[in-house]
């Protein structure tokens, strides 16, 4: 009888601290996708074309910007930033977040070009879950000054 | 970053360090012209415009390269103004060349985990200069070359005076000399436009004649015209058509010009005039797919006269006394030949016309053996005493009661004249008997090799039989003869006539074989009454008389073996009924590699000498010659005929900077020769010469490597060669004379596709246009380009000696320095002397074992005369980074 009431106490000990280890392992484990996600999306930003190579807002297949390596194409950017919001997140494979793209020159203001501003999505002041953000070093040469700040925030 | 997994943390160090790589290597100092260091570096003059497209990566290998402080400096204040902006603020870095910090945020004992973005560069290395100059040459004219026009005869041109047409000299040739080569049949006289250049003796004594004369005579070679037709015009001294005749040979135009190329014409191929009796023998080859052709003929001619190409009769006219002009049209041609077939091949082509007293002309050596033991005083039929007959137009010549030695006088007789019916074929005689008292020996009447018929047979009709029968002795003289007056490149024959069974041996001592002739000496040597071979009808089932059997059938294989003679036999009278000596003709023959005969009729004995004396002029009849007897009309082939060819060459060889020059080997050793062609020639055309004299150009081989490929059979087109043409230049197909390698032909002769030679002249050769490429390519990068004067030393007669020199003026626009130098003193680290340099070597094509030095020195001049100003084309120094390296740069970063 004993034995039956010391297994039911540890039982009632251990099931919390299960519950909370596997939210934690859960939490990490999604933390690491959100990351995965962010690093390859700019990677494919600033390292692919896109497709079509030549692609605008309304026939695009896959979004980048690239017009080779770290160098990147502004026509593509502002056709980028007439795009509908949600079908971007669908091309860039980000349906499950929020996310916030701006460009942003060395000394921190941000890139302004053919009377648009840089800046994309959903600005992540609303986030009430995990943020991600990854800055990029890209060349645009059109802007004024070569070096650029791509900057991407994943949240939800 | 500070909250992310060590994980997440190392990769976004990684991007880091490959983002800013990728940055240094994508970004141009035009991209960052405004920022302060570079600025400030093009302000000092360490940077200029030029300096504009080259990536940041670029200028900061340069710098490292150089390893001058100042540059080593800029590089890192570069690094530190760029980088800094661009890599994060709480992360520490470096930039690495090689093992050399550029620039680093901290001291390297502080790193952390590190992550590296690296970059391998090429262009540089330490202590070296990044970038020089190379120089490309190349000659838009040349002031001079020699090289030379060809006229080839065909395998057998005549027969008659010969006009040839040379049209290929250049409007600026100036003729230096004139070289003939030919085998002619006498003595001629050459004109050049109708000027006389002189009579030109033969001299050779070789099988194949073949005599070389060299013209020098300024007057004479004045009267070549340049840029004009010119007649070459060989003039028989002897009146005999039959030695008015060119068996193979060329004359060559050796002219020096300024025209970079030759003259190539393979679309129109020009028929010899004939003055004479046409009788042409030769081939033609078209460089590619005919697509069209059509002949041209003007001839003067009462006689038939055809023409064959291959094996196709394209021609064939009856006589008449006007000047006939006569063209084929293509449609006609193309329903007669298959023009595929002649496309890419030497084609023999023949013409001639038909007299009715042709003869042949032959290339035997006959010894006739007649048995003159006392037996041929006997009937036909029996051992009994014969009539005798001296008038070989007796009809009872073939009774059977005619001495059979009556009746062997005049086949001889017939024997001699059927084969010496063809001019070229000679006879000897021999008869065998022995002495009528003892020791009984041996003997032999004879008689040398002639063509002499009437004399030949003066000696037949004195033969007066006696004694026995030495048959061995007969076959050694037969081999002493053809042994000391025939040679190898004849057809040797012997015929043995006996009645009966041999007697005597012609071994010294004892024993059954031995080469006694039963000359004076050396007479053959009777078996003796031991022995008891006394060659009556009671020794033809006995063996008294197998050791002079074998004896005689000893000396036939000796004939065979050692000197290619077919021997054959004719058993003359009641032979086949005597064992023994059917059994001593039969392996006579058979050794000998003949036929025997035997016959007691002597209608059917006539029949034998007359098969036997066909055979042999038959397989001997050779040479293309028309032997003219009686009056004929002359007949001419005017040298305005022509074969035109439309045609598609498969092969194309840019004009562009090229020199092309026309060269032949030394004469070939044997029937097999090599030559190499130079690295820097390409053989656009190669002909193989081919003096074939009293046979035909059979098969010519020619391999560069391993493997020989067939490029010519005679036989392919028939196997009647007198139907046939004859080829004295046989084509090399384009395309297969290999450069910087050992080239092979091996050519065959032959009177019919299953007899063949072994013999060949030791004139033939190859001649060949090479050409030259009159450019050099860009070199190696040097560290400087200056034009230059130098002086050039040329050799253009090729004989290894400097003819001159020419001051030439090269990149007049570039550093140039007037001084007048030497090739000697022209500098291998300068672009532009290194370029000259190179296109020295590439004209210095012929050199000989006393040529030493640079090419274009005195003492190992080049073969072209160089234009005293050379086109010069070069590249700058930016376009032309050194190829160091590879370098490694590295961007490290840490926390």
């Amino acid at each position: 009888m004993l034995g039956v009431i010391i297994f039911l106490v540890v039982l009632v000990m251990i099931i919390p601290l299960w519950f909370y280890v596997d939210l934690q392992i859960r939490t990490s484990e999604e933390s690491k996708e959100m990351e995965d996600r962010l690093v390859r999306t700019s990677d494919v930003l600033i390292k692919s074309p896109g497709s079509p190579e030549n692609w605008n807002a309304t026939n695009v297949l896959s979004i980048g910007f690239s017009s080779g390596d770290r160098q990147l194409n502004t026509t593509k950017i502002i056709s980028f930033l007439d795009m509908n919001y949600q079908d971007s997140k669908k091309k860039l494979g980000i349906e499950g977040y929020e996310f916030y793209l701006y460009f942003n020159h060395l000394n921190g203001s941000l890139v302004t070009f053919g009377g648009k501003n840089f800046s994309y999505g959903m600005n992540y002041t609303q986030a009430a879950g995990e943020i991600h953000k990854i800055e990029r070093i890209v060349i645009l040469k059109d802007t004024g000054a070569a070096l650029s700040v791509m900057n991407l925030v994943l949240w939800r | 970053m500070g909250n992310l997994a060590p994980q997440t943390y190392q990769e976004r160090l990684s991007l880091e360090a490959e983002d800013a790589m990728s940055i240094i290597s994508a970004l141009k100092i035009a991209d960052i012209r405004n920022e302060r260091v570079i600025d400030e570096l093009y302000s000092r003059g360490m940077l200029s415009d030029s300096d504009s497209n080259r990536t940041l990566v670029d200028v900061m290998g340069w710098m490292w390269a150089t390893q001058n402080q100042t540059y080593l400096e800029a590089a890192g204040n570069i690094t530190e103004e760029i980088l800094t902006k661009v890599m994060p603020r709480n992360m520490q870095w470096e930039l690495q060349i090689e093992n050399d910090i550029i620039y680093n945020t901290t001291l390297p004992e502080a790193k952390g985990a590190v992550s590296v973005g690296r970059r391998i560069v090429s262009g540089y290395m330490k202590s070296q200069p990044f970038s020089g100059y190379t120089a490309k040459v190349y000659m838009k004219k040349i002031d001079g070359k020699r090289t030379a026009a060809y006229i080839f005869f065909g395998g057998f041109v005549g027969e008659g005076n010969i006009t040839t047409i040379l049209s290929e000299l250049p409007s600026d040739a100036s003729v230096k000399s004139i070289y003939m080569e030919m085998n002619t049949a006498s003595n001629f006289s050459l004109f050049i436009n109708n000027y006389p250049c002189g009579i030109f003796n033969k001299y050779s004594a070789d099988y194949i004649p073949v005599d070389n004369w060299t013209i020098t005579n300024q007057t004479c070679l004045n009267k070549t015209l340049p840029g004009q037709r010119n007649n070459f015009t060989i003039s028989f001294v002897d009146i005999d058509l039959a030695k008015n005749y060119i068996g193979g040979g060329y004359i060559k135009v050796s002219y020096e010009t300024s025209m970079m190329l030759d003259a190539e014409n393979y679309s129109r191929f020009y028929l010899p005039g004939i003055d004479g009796i046409i009788n042409y023998y030769d081939s033609f080859y078209v460089p590619g797919n005919i697509s069209a052709m059509d002949i041209h003929l003007e001839l003067y001619n009462n006689y038939t006269t055809y023409m064959n190409i291959g094996n196709v009769t394209i021609f064939n006219s009856t006589g008449n006394q006007s000047t006939q002009i006569v063209d084929i049209e293509n449609s006609t041609l193309r329903s007669l030949l298959n023009y595929s077939k002649l496309s890419n091949a030497n084609i023999p082509i023949h013409m001639i016309s038909q007299l009715t007293n042709i003869t042949g002309i032959g290339n035997a050596d006959v010894v006739l053996i007649t048995d003159l033991s006392e037996s041929m005083n006997w009937r036909m039929d029996s051992d009994a005493t014969g009539v005798t007959r001296n008038n070989c137009s007796d009809p009872l010549l073939y009774a059977s009661s005619t001495k059979r030695i009556s009746l062997a006088k005049c086949l001889d007789k017939e024997f001699i004249d059927v084969i010496l019916n063809s001019t070229g074929n000679r006879v000897a005689l021999v008869g065998f008997y022995a002495d009528s008292g003892s020791p009984y020996k041996g003997r032999v009447y004879q008689e040398s090799l002639t063509s002499n018929s009437t004399y030949l047979k003066s000696k037949v009709n004195i033969y007066v039989p006696q004694g026995g029968t030495c048959i061995c002795c007969a076959e050694n003289t037969a081999y002493k003869i053809l042994n000391e007056q025939s040679n190898s490149s004849r057809e040797k024959y012997v015929v043995v006539m006996s009645d009966g069974i041999p007697t005597h041996t012609c071994q010294a001592a004892s024993g059954c074989t031995g080469t006694r002739t039963g000359l004076p000496s050396d007479e053959g040597l009777w078996l003796g009454y031991g022995a008891g071979c006394y060659g009556g009808s009671d020794d033809c089932d006995s063996n008294d008389c197998n050791c002079a059997i074998t004896n005689a059938n000893w000396s036939s294989c000796r004939l065979n073996t050692y000197l290619n003679a077919t021997v054959d036999s004719i058993g003359f009278g009641p032979v086949s009924t005597c064992n023994s000596a059917n059994r001593t003709l039969t392996s006579i023959a058979t050794c000998g590699n003949g036929s025997y005969y035997a016959s007691s009729d002597a209608h059917e004995l006539a029949d034998i000498y007359g098969r036997i004396a066909t055979t042999i002029a038959n397989q001997s009849f050779v040479k293309q010659t028309v032997s003219i007897t009686g009056n004929v009309s002359y007949s001419r082939l005017y040298p305005n005929s022509y074969i035109q060819f439309d045609y598609q060459s498969n092969i194309f060889y840019g004009d562009y900077q090229n020199i092309s020059i026309r060269l032949e080997t030394d004469p070939l050793p044997s029937c097999n020769g090599s030559f190499f062609v130079p690295q820097q020639m390409q053989v656009s055309d190669a002909k193989v010469t081919s003096y074939s004299g009293d046979y035909w150009t059979h098969e010519v081989y020619f391999t560069s490597s391993d493997t020989w490929t067939n490029i010519f059979r005679l036989g392919n087109y028939g196997s009647s060669y007198l139907d046939l043409g004859d080829p004295y230049s046989i084509s090399i197909p384009e395309g297969m004379v290999a450069s910087n390698a050992t080239n092979s032909v091996d050519v065959k002769l032959g009177t019919s596709p299953t007899n063949t030679s072994t013999y060949c002249s030791s004139k033939n050769r190859v001649v060949y246009t090479a050409r030259i490429k009159s450019s050099v390519p860009y070199g190696e990068n040097l560290p400087r380009m200056s034009g230059f004067n130098v002086s050039v030393y040329y050799d253009n007669n090729h004989d290894g000696l400097a003819d001159g020199y020419v001051n030439v003026a090269v990149g007049t626009g570039v550093n140039f320095n007037s001084t007048l130098i030497t090739v000697d003193q022209l500098q291998q680290d300068d672009a532009l002397h290194d370029a000259f340099l190179r296109l020295l070597d590439q004209l210095n094509f012929l050199t000989t074992a006393q040529n030493s030095g640079r090419p274009g020195s005195a003492n190992n001049p080049i073969d072209i005369k160089l234009s005293e100003v050379l086109d010069v084309d070069y590249t700058s120094m930016a376009n032309v980074p050194y190829f160091w390296g590879p370098v490694d740069v590295n961007i490290n970063v840490w926390a």
